[in-house]
């Protein structure tokens, strides 16, 4: 545990702000003009899957987060992002 | 997290093609009294009090056809089965065995206030649950049914997205400890009172067993986190699963008071289950990830 201090992830990480995932999914279809049932193809989810991750309800999985990133030719980082919630 | 294990998209309408007239039979074996003409097997040479010696199968065949196709309908795919849809399901689950326990614990106050008050009123309602031991047939498909409308209200109630209800459990103090010693007390006492003969009315306290497993299934571990959640969604499944097995074979070939003995047992199967997988898988994942780390 000593080990572990100071070193600046593992800082960040016992944070104990409450943090939720959000996402920027509606934006960035937007900008590659494919709908939603498109995405959900691509991924190999339903339409009601995605329109539920876009309103923030959902936190999909690392597996499906990582597919829908590749659709997006972007790092995770620039569509799914941790803020601080309610 | 995907769900394994389950039936084609289509086993929903021979699902319902079962179960429709299954609980048509049913209703008429419990209410009617009604057995098919002819549908039997003489198992026994001779009649005794409990056992008569030709066993007629229909209530066997009502209970087989409602459950089994109560089974295909609720555990059949959606359209495109994916992450989401898995953990309503799991979710669903979790969420009707609870609402089935709490209408049992409902149904256990009632009769224990109204055995104290000897209220006129209160005591009648418990006989006409409890007439001819119906609840505990209802025990059999009152989870299923509460599950199927749960999982389709949560699928379909809107068009656009699906519903993510989370599951909420009890604090780990003190709901855990008191779960867990009221449990242990009850078969303690229960088992005493079993091998040295006490009073038979100490073994009511059995009744309260299934409130006190619950009590100890739905509250949170110490660090409950989104690993033990998955857990303990797939621990439900499995239980629910080997719940219904033996419930249907043991239909099928055990008869008579030995039944009644097997729906009584019923009542704390999936919590028993439950527990005993859950606490295994957990112990698994802790031993491999002290092996791991070295």
């Amino acid at each position: 545990m000593v080990l572990l201090q100071g070193v600046p992830g593992i800082e960040a990480g016992r944070s104990k702000k409450h943090l939720i995932m959000k996402n920027n999914i509606r934006v960035e279809r937007a900008i590659k003009n494919i709908t939603q049932a498109d995405l959900a193809e691509a991924v190999g989810v339903s339409r009601q899957t995605i329109n539920t991750i876009e309103s923030n309800k959902y936190v999909p999985s690392t597996v499906l987060a990582l597919k829908i990133s590749r659709v997006f030719e972007k790092p995770l980082q620039e569509i799914f992002m941790l803020e601080e919630g309610d | 997290m995907k769900t394994t294990y389950l039936f084609p998209r289509w086993a929903k309408y021979p699902g319902a093609v079962l179960a429709i007239p299954g609980f048509i039979l049913g209703y008429l074996v419990v209410y009617k009294n009604y057995s098919i003409p002819g549908f039997e097997l003489r198992l026994r040479s001779k009649s005794t009090l409990f056992l008569s010696a030709i066993e007629n199968f229909t209530n066997e065949l009502a209970l087989t056809l409602v459950v089994v196709g109560l089974m295909l309908i609720a555990f059949s795919r959606t359209k495109k089965e994916d992450e989401l849809t898995a953990k309503i399901r799991l979710n669903s689950l979790y969420w009707a065995i609870l609402v089935n326990y709490i209408l049992f614990a409902g149904m256990v106050a009632v009769a224990f206030i109204g055995n104290i008050t000897k209220s006129h009123f209160l005591n009648k309602v418990i006989e006409i649950i409890t007439d001819n031991l119906q609840y505990l047939a209802y025990n059999f498909f009152v989870p299923l049914l509460i599950f199927i409308g749960r999982f389709y209200y949560l699928l379909y109630r809107n068009k656009n997205e699906f519903d993510v209800k989370p599951v909420h459990y009890l604090p780990y103090k003190p709901y855990r400890f008191l779960g867990k010693w009221a449990s242990i007390t009850i078969i303690a006492i229960a088992a005493a009172a079993w091998i040295f003969g006490w009073d038979e009315s100490v073994l009511d306290l059995l009744w309260l067993l299934p409130v006190s497993l619950l009590l100890c299934i739905y509250t949170s571990e110490k660090n409950e986190d989104e690993y033990l959640n998955a857990i303990r969604l797939d621990a439900m499944q499995v239980a629910v699963y080997v719940n219904y097995s033996i419930l249907l074979l043991s239909n099928w070939f055990v008869y008579g008071p030995d039944f009644l003995v097997i729906q009584l047992v019923n009542l704390v199967t999936i919590p028993l289950i439950f527990i005993a997988w859950f606490y295994y898988r957990v112990y698994q994942v802790s031993r491999q990830a002290e092996v791991k780390s070295i």
